[in-house]
C-alpha cells in the first residue's frame, strides 16, 4: 500500500532542499486545485512554495512539457547561455520523456534534476468524473485519494466512497512497461512491481478489421478534430521552434478549413513525426477535447518501431533517435 | 399557456416537423461525448451533459465557404456565392447558457455590417432550449447563475422544455415557438398545474445545484488597473496554448478568411480563428504584438468580462463552463477573475 | 456499354514518381533515349535523394489528388550520399504501416530500387504500378472525396 501523504512529504523535502542551495532555479511539479478533482502543474520558485506541492494519483500531466520550455528559453544576443538547473517532479513514464529528449539533445543532463516517483497507476479523470457522478457538485471540493489495496478510498468535502482501482486506471497505465524512473537523482517511495510485457492487444481490434471498417472508423473520429491542436500543444516531444502546421511561407502544408481532408493530415503527419519517439505518456488523448483516440495511432507506431526496427524509445540516452540511423538489414520486403 | 409532450412522442414530433422540410439538429452521443449533428432517423439524446461543441457551430460553421472562384487562364473572372438556403432550421435541445451566448453572436454579426452567411441562417431557425435539470445538468463547472443567466432562462429561445420524468413541460415564447405547437398538433397536450409547478421545482432544484460562483461586481475595475500586473505571468505559466477555450466558447467567433486551392477549384472560406494561437496575431511585418501565452490569456479574460461589455453592450462569458471542464492544465476563469480582484486588493 | 463502364474507361490515373537524381531518374532517362514504352500516367519529379522525401510529400501528393505514388532511388549500399536510401527505407516502409492501418491501402504507395543503368526495369515497373492502380480505381480518401 502506498501512503501518498508521505510520498508528498518526501517530494516537498527534497525541492525545498534543492530550492535553499540553489541547485535548482524552480521546481515543476504538481499542486492541488481547490476545485478542480485533478492535480494541476506548479511550479515552486521558492522554499516557501514547496509547502503547496502535491501528490497522489492524480497527478495526470506530463510536466516534461514545461522542463522543454526552459530549456529552449534563449538569453538574449550578447548574454552568456543559461545554466541554470530545473528541478522536476516525474512519473516512471514520464521520466522515459526526458531520456528521449536527452536523445534528442533538448535536455542537457547536468540541468536537470529529477525526483522520480515510484508509485503506482495514474487515473483516468474521466473514469473518476464518472466515478463521481452521485457526488452533489458542491461536495466535489478537496479530493484526496488514499490507498487501500484493491481499492482508493477518495475523500471529498463532507462525505467519502471507495472505488476499485481498475475502475479508474488510465489507459495508458495498462499497458505501461515501466514502473521505476528510468533516470532520476532522486527516487522517492519504495517498492518493486512486476514488469509487464505489453502484447498491444488494445489496437488488436482495429488491426483485424477490414480496410474500409477501418476508413469508416477513423474517418469519423477525423471528422471530429477541431483542429485545436491540443494535442500537439501538450505533447513534450513537440517542441519544434515553428511548427509545421502554423508555418505559412514558404508554403502552407494544411490548409485551416475543419473537414476530413485536413484533419487526416494533420494526424498522419503528427504520429510520423513522433514515430520511434512517443513514449505513451498519453496526454495528447487526454487533452482532446473530442475524444479522438489518438494513442491509437501512436500505439501503432510503437509496435511498428518495435517489430522492424526493435526500436523501443525512452529507455537509453545514449541511442541514437530511430530516424537518425538505420540498420542495414532493415526489413524492406515491400520495395520492388 | 403551457403544454406538455410525452418523452416516447418526440420522435414522431421530429418526423412531423422533417417532413415540413425542417433541418433539424439534435444532440447525439458520439464516443463519449455529445455533438449537435444534423439529425437522420435517430432518437436525439434527451438526457445529456451540455455538448463538447457549442451549438454555435450550427449558424457559424467551423468552415464555411463563402464563394467560389472562378478561374481561366490563370486569371480570376468572377467568383460566384453559393445559393442561400431557405429552408427552415430548427435546434432542438440546446442548453440556455448556450443560446444566452446566440445573443453575443447576433449583436456582433450585426455591429456595423449584417453579416448575410450569420444572419440568413438565424433568421431560419427555431429553437427549443432544454431547461437544465438534474443530474446530468449542471455540471461541476457550471456558473450560469453568476453571469445573469439561469438553469431555465428563456433569452434567445423560441420554446423551452422542462424535463419532470416522463414527459416535458412546455413553454412556447414566441410566434416561431407557436408554428411548433402548431405543427405539434394533437402531440402537444394542457398541462396541468401540477406539473408546472414540478418544472419550476425541478429548475429550482437545478439552479441550486450550482456550486461554483463568481461575483462579477468589482472585475471591471480590476482588469483595467491590472493589465501590466505581475499576476498574469504567474497563471499563465501552465497554459499549453492550445485554442480548446476559444474553440468550445458559445460566444467566442473570432474567424480567419482564406482563399485555397483545392484540385484547381479555388474558393474562399472562413474558419474559426482564435486568440489563443500564435500566430492569432502576427503582422506581415513578422512583429507580434502577443507574443508570449501570458498576453493571449489575459486577452481571452479581458475580452469576455472588458471588451465585450464595452463593444457590444453584453458580457461575454454566459458561465457554460466548458473553458473550465475542457482546460487540460486547470485554467479556471473563475479562479483567475477573482485573483485579479484580489490583487486589485 | 453501360455508363458506369464509360466512366471507367476515361479514367486515367495520376501517378507521381519521385525519383532520385542519381540513380532512378537517370534510369527513366535511358528508358526513355533506348525507346522503350510505358503508361505516360507517371509525373515525375526529381529529388536529389530518395533520403529527401518526407512523408509528408507523400500524403500531400495523396491529399492533392495523387491515385498513386512511386518512389525510387539506388539500391542498397549504392546511395549517392551512402546512406540517404536506408534513411528512405526507414521512413518510408512505416508510412506504408501507418496508411494501411489508417484503411488507406498501402499498395497505392510504391517503393523500388532502380539504378542507372536499368532502363528496362524503370519501364517495368511504371507499367505494373500503373496497372495495378487502374485495377483499383480513383483514390479518393485522402482526398476528402465522397
Amino acid at each position: 500500500m502506498i501512503d501518498f501523504k508521505a510520498l508528498e512529504a518526501e517530494i516537498k523535502a527534497t525541492a525545498k532542499k534543492w530550492l535553499e542551495s540553489g541547485e535548482v532555479k524552480f521546481v515543476i511539479g504538481y499542486e492541488k486545485s481547490p476545485e478542480s478533482p485533478i492535480a494541476r502543474p506548479f511550479f515552486a520558485h521558492t522554499p516557501e512554495d514547496t509547502e503547496k506541492l502535491y501528490w497522489g494519483p492524480d497527478c495526470i500531466n506530463n510536466l516534461t512539457l514545461y522542463l522543454v520550455e526552459e530549456m529552449k528559453k534563449k538569453p538574449k544576443k550578447g548574454q552568456p547561455p543559461f545554466t541554470h538547473a530545473v528541478g522536476i517532479v516525474v512519473k516512471p513514464c514520464d521520466s522515459r520523456t526526458i531520456v528521449e529528449l536527452m536523445k534528442e539533445h533538448m535536455v542537457p543532463r547536468e540541468r536537470v534534476k529529477i525526483i522520480g516517483v515510484i508509485s503506482e497507476e495514474s487515473i483516468n479523470p474521466d473514469k473518476l468524473y464518472l466515478a463521481l457522478k452521485n457526488v452533489p457538485a458542491s461536495q466535489r471540493r478537496n479530493i484526496r485519494f488514499h490507498d487501500a489495496g484493491e481499492n482508493f478510498r477518495i475523500t471529498y468535502q463532507g462525505g467519502e466512497l471507495s472505488v476499485p482501482k481498475k475502475e479508474l486506471e488510465a489507459d495508458k497505465c495498462k499497458v505501461c512497461v515501466v514502473h521505476k524512473a528510468v533516470i532520476a537523482d532522486v527516487f522517492v517511495g519504495t517498492g518493486e512491481i512486476e514488469f509487464k510485457p505489453d502484447d498491444f492487444s488494445d489496437i488488436k481490434e482495429l488491426e483485424e478489421m477490414s480496410e474500409e471498417e477501418r476508413w469508416k472508423y477513423w474517418e469519423q473520429q477525423m471528422s471530429r478534430c477541431v483542429r485545436c491542436y491540443a494535442c500537439r500543444d501538450a505533447c513534450p516531444l513537440c517542441y519544434c521552434e515553428e511548427c509545421v502546421f502554423d508555418r505559412e511561407k514558404p508554403y502552407r502544408w494544411v490548409e485551416k478549413s475543419v473537414q476530413v481532408r485536413e484533419n487526416s493530415f494533420y494526424h498522419l503527419v503528427r504520429a510520423m513525426h513522433l514515430a520511434g519517439r512517443c513514449i505513451d505518456c498519453g496526454e495528447c488523448q487526454r487533452v482532446c477535447p473530442m475524444e479522438i483516440p489518438i494513442r491509437q495511432l501512436n500505439r501503432f507506431l510503437i509496435k511498428k518501431a518495435k517489430d522492424r526496427f526493435k526500436v523501443f524509445s525512452g529507455m537509453n540516452a545514449e541511442e541514437k533517435p530511430m530516424f537518425g540511423t538505420y540498420d542495414l538489414d532493415d526489413p524492406g520486403e515491400e520495395i520492388k | 399557456m403551457a403544454k406538455m409532450i410525452k418523452k416516447d412522442k418526440v420522435r414522431e414530433l421530429l418526423d412531423k416537423l422533417a417532413n415540413e422540410k425542417f433541418d433539424i439538429f439534435a444532440p447525439i452521443g458520439e464516443d463519449g461525448i455529445t455533438l449537435y449533428r444534423k439529425l437522420g432517423a435517430e432518437t436525439p439524446l434527451l438526457n445529456f451533459q451540455n455538448s463538447s461543441k457549442p451549438p454555435k457551430e450550427i449558424f457559424f460553421p467551423q468552415t464555411e465557404k463563402m464563394f467560389d472562384i472562378t478561374v481561366e487562364n490563370h486569371r480570376l473572372v468572377g467568383a460566384t456565392e453559393p445559393p442561400m438556403a431557405s429552408n427552415p432550421i430548427l435546434l432542438f435541445g440546446a442548453r440556455p447558457c448556450d443560446m444566452r451566448a446566440m445573443k453575443v453572436l447576433d449583436a456582433l454579426f450585426t455591429w456595423d455590417y449584417t453579416d448575410p452567411y450569420y444572419v440568413n441562417k438565424r433568421e431560419r431557425s427555431t429553437v427549443i432550449s432544454f431547461a437544465c435539470t438534474l443530474p446530468d445538468m449542471p455540471r461541476e463547472s457550471c456558473f450560469c447563475t453568476s453571469v445573469g443567466g439561469a438553469t431555465d432562462s428563456r433569452e434567445g429561445a423560441d420554446m423551452l422544455w422542462t424535463d419532470i420524468g416522463s414527459e416535458f413541460v412546455v413553454e412556447s415564447l414566441t410566434d416561431k415557438g407557436g408554428k411548433i405547437l402548431e405543427l405539434g398538433g394533437n402531440l402537444f397536450t394542457e398541462a396541468t398545474p401540477d406539473m408546472q409547478a414540478k418544472a419550476k421545482q425541478v429548475s429550482q432544484e437545478a439552479t441550486e445545484a450550482i456550486s461554483r460562483k463568481l461575483d462579477t461586481e468589482g472585475v471591471k475595475e480590476a482588469l483595467e488597473a491590472t493589465f501590466d500586473n505581475a499576476y498574469w505571468d504567474e497563471f499563465s505559466a501552465r497554459c499549453l496554448g492550445c485554442g480548446i477555450c476559444t474553440l468550445l466558447c458559445p460566444t467566442c467567433h473570432c474567424f480567419d478568411i482564406n482563399d485555397l486551392v483545392v484540385e484547381g477549384k479555388a474558393s474562399r472560406e472562413r474558419t474559426w480563428d482564435s486568440c489563443q494561437f500564435t500566430y492569432y496575431t502576427i503582422h506581415a511585418s513578422n512583429h507580434n504584438p502577443r507574443p508570449v501565452k501570458k498576453h493571449r490569456q489575459r486577452n481571452r479574460i479581458y475580452h469576455k468580462f472588458l471588451y465585450s461589455e464595452k463593444n457590444l453592450g453584453l458580457l461575454g462569458c454566459v458561465g457554460c463552463g466548458r473553458c473550465i471542464y475542457g482546460c487540460p492544465v486547470n485554467i479556471d476563469i473563475i479562479e483567475v477573475v477573482e485573483g485579479a480582484k484580489e490583487v486589485l486588493k | 456499354m453501360t455508363q458506369e463502364n464509360e466512366a471507367k474507361d476515361e479514367w486515367e490515373p495520376k501517378i507521381i514518381g519521385f525519383l532520385c537524381n542519381w540513380c532512378s531518374y537517370t534510369g527513366a532517362d535511358l528508358a526513355g533515349t533506348s525507346r522503350l514504352q510505358y503508361p505516360p500516367n507517371i509525373r515525375i519529379i526529381k529529388v536529389m535523394c530518395s533520403g529527401r522525401v518526407n512523408p509528408q510529400f507523400i500524403l500531400k501528393a495523396f491529399q492533392e489528388g495523387a491515385d498513386g505514388i512511386l518512389v525510387s532511388g539506388c539500391h542498397p549500399g549504392d546511395c549517392h550520399y551512402i546512406e540517404g536510401n536506408y534513411h528512405a527505407r526507414r521512413k518510408l516502409t512505416l508510412l506504408m504501416d501507418l496508411l494501411d492501418y489508417m484503411g488507406v491501402d498501402s499498395k497505392r504507395f510504391q517503393m523500388s530500387w532502380v539504378s542507372a543503368s536499368e532502363g528496362q526495369k524503370f519501364a517495368e515497373v511504371v507499367t505494373t504500378f500503373t496497372n495495378q492502380i487502374k485495377e483499383m480505381g480513383p483514390q479518393t480518401k485522402l482526398r476528402g472525396v465522397k
